[in-house]
């Protein structure tokens, strides 16, 4: 197979079966060759040409280089200087560390302590924090890069594209360290799957410690496309006059910014007529929110992806039309799709070989946790395939397999034991979805079971008739003895839903 | 035009609806951080009351530098 309809040189004679997928940076730099004077960034700040681009990418590589292997952290907003920033510590032989800039100040500061990085780029108002944090780090503000020398040449790499901290279950984040060959496989994925095509339009809706924006910067900046920050708080509010605003045609977010775009009423053929794919990750997404996305744009593709940031954004993906994605539907869950290529998907552990937790193998996995050998070791083991051993990522979700498409069920630490029942809290989670209810948190509350469910302004909870409707599809010990309803489920950055804020609201209510 | 006092009040009727919250007392310093139950659903389904209530179009930068609800009340008189 060869791609020769990608526009990069560098795609003309690629054959992922037996080469290495080309390099990030290097993509990056022909296609800002074959592109100088587009777009590469475009809004309501005006565009950012490829040649632009590279320039600043350069500047803050020539500021980078100045320490060998520099180590970055950054706490940017999205735009250029954060695209800049993560291309120049690549360019400059070094890696990242991305985090929200509108995370609050403690959780910036335990991350920079973690990373213990080289440099921190962030805005003036955060440094001081952060530096504190991160002692020995050099403060670089993004102002001063624009009037900086450039580094020349082609550069080097090191074997670490970007390190993202993800949310510990101790409170302490965790930063996933990523090599740059699975950000390479992702990067070739990404266009020889033909998600992001050199014509598009693409959001950049995700914050940038969500690896999914991954998918969105290098994405488009890899392959000669327009990236589209949706930075603005009325713009986030308002996602789809953004889109139509900016004639947007992939769109890329967690499944609850569809919900938001009902929310405003903004889900309409007229906002949405540009887009030929919505991308969704980050969550379980689910049929309603399909049906909504359908009906306003019966002619769009969507794309359900899968993936743990440990094994580099997506290893699965499912692509439904208005006319086929039924199929991919079992009650209100959405199959996550086949292994995208290279990848494979193992179920371990089951009551059979159609149900069992997901284990992930192949060439975007993670190199492990950073300075965390033993979490590593419990999560990145070798497990025995049809006699051969291969090193896998033991996912912690439960799947299965259900006429040949993969369906999310679980999280395998989200089993509780309560009067002796082993209960899953997503499958009586997914049963309540099922009877209506889309958006719901379920956990133990002291010895019960509980349920706190989304119950928007205009809707009735009627707690009896959903124990009724409950009684038809989960055994009764498993029907929580307790609901209380909330106007909105608690999120957390990334728009999913936050298990303890869940539980405060809850506890707050029913002491 | 209409007057700062009765753009409040509309604006208190529509809060209280949303929130489904009848205790809610705004005031033009009123911000987000005063007000409970706030979150991006609400604020999306204010908004959208507003436009609809004053039949008004609002955008990005004029949003985004609002500071607190007398800030809302004087955009919407000048859109309105």
């Amino acid at each position: 197979m060869v791609f020769s309809s990608l526009a990069c040189p560098l795609y003309r004679h690629y054959n992922p079966h037996v080469q290495p997928s080309p390099d990030a940076i290097d993509l990056f730099f022909a296609s800002a060759a074959l592109n100088a004077e587009k777009a590469a960034l475009s809004g309501i700040g005006g565009d950012i040409t490829y040649r632009a681009l590279e320039n600043l990418a350069r500047k803050y590589a020539a500021r980078f280089a100045a320490a060998d292997k520099p180590r970055v952290f950054l706490a940017l907003r999205r735009g250029h200087h954060a695209c800049a920033a993560m291309l120049g510590a690549g360019l400059a032989g070094g890696y990242y560390a991305p985090a929200n800039d509108a995370s609050p100040p403690k959780k910036l500061q335990r991350i920079a302590g973690e990373l213990q990085p080289d440099f921190i780029v962030a805005p003036p108002a955060l440094t001081a924090s952060l530096q504190e944090a991160a002692p020995g780090a050099t403060l670089i503000d993004p102002a001063d890069v624009e009037h900086g020398a450039k580094l020349q040449g082609p550069g080097q790499r090191h074997r670490i594209a970007y390190i993202i901290f993800t949310s510990g279950s101790t409170g302490i984040p965790k930063g996933v360290v990523i090599p740059r060959s699975a950000l390479n496989h992702y990067i070739a994925w990404i266009h020889t799957a033909g998600c992001i095509r050199p014509t598009d339009r693409v959001s950049h809706f995700n914050n940038l410690a969500f690896d999914v924006s991954v998918f969105d910067i290098f994405g488009t900046l890899c392959c000669g496309a327009t990236l589209i920050p949706i930075d603005g708080r009325f713009d986030r509010l308002m996602p789809a006059r953004a889109i139509a605003r900016e004639r947007i045609t992939v769109w890329t977010s967690v499944p609850t910014a569809i919900d938001l775009m009902q929310t405003g009423q903004q889900l309409t053929p007229e906002n949405l007529k540009t887009v030929r794919l919505f991308t969704l990750a980050g969550e379980p997404l689910l049929r309603p929110q399909l049906e909504a996305l359908f009906a306003a744009c019966p002619k769009t593709v969507v794309q359900n992806a899968y993936g743990p940031t440990e094994a580099t954004v997506t290893v699965s993906s499912m692509m439904m039309t208005a006319a086929n994605f039924t199929e991919a539907c079992e009650k209100s869950a959405v199959s996550i799709g086949p292994q995208i290529p290279g990848m494979r998907l193992h179920l371990h552990g089951g009551p059979h070989p159609d149900e069992g937790e997901l284990v992930i193998i192949g060439p975007q996995l993670a190199e492990g946790y950073w300075n965390d050998p033993e979490r590593t070791a419990a999560a990145f083991r070798p497990i025995e395939i049809d006699g051969q051993i291969h090193r896998g990522y033991f996912t912690g979700d439960w799947v299965e397999r259900i006429r040949g498409l993969i369906y999310f069920r679980e999280r395998i630490d989200h089993q509780v034991k309560i009067r002796g029942y082993r209960i899953e809290l997503d499958e009586v989670a997914a049963a309540i979805r099922a009877c209506g209810w889309p958006s719901v948190c379920v956990f133990k509350h002291n010895d019960d079971l509980a349920a706190l469910l989304e119950c928007p302004p205009g809707l009735t909870f009627d707690a009896a008739k959903l124990r009724e409707d409950l009684a038809h599809r989960i055994e009764p010990y498993a029907i929580p003895e307790k609901f209380h309803t909330t106007p909105r489920m608690p999120r957390n950055e990334n728009d999913k839903i936050d298990r303890a804020a869940a539980a405060e609201c809850f506890t707050k209510a029913q002491p | 035009m209409i007057s700062q006092d009765d753009i409040l009040a509309q604006l208190t009727t529509t809060f209280r609806d949303i929130f489904r919250e009848t205790n809610i007392v705004l005031r033009p310093d009123s911000t987000p951080e005063t007000i409970a139950g706030w979150d991006s659903f609400k604020y999306v389904s204010v908004l959208v009351a507003i436009e609809a209530a004053y039949s008004i179009e609002l955008d990005g930068p004029e949003l985004d530098n609002l500071q607190n609800i007398g800030e809302l009340i004087a955009l919407i008189q000048s859109k309105s």
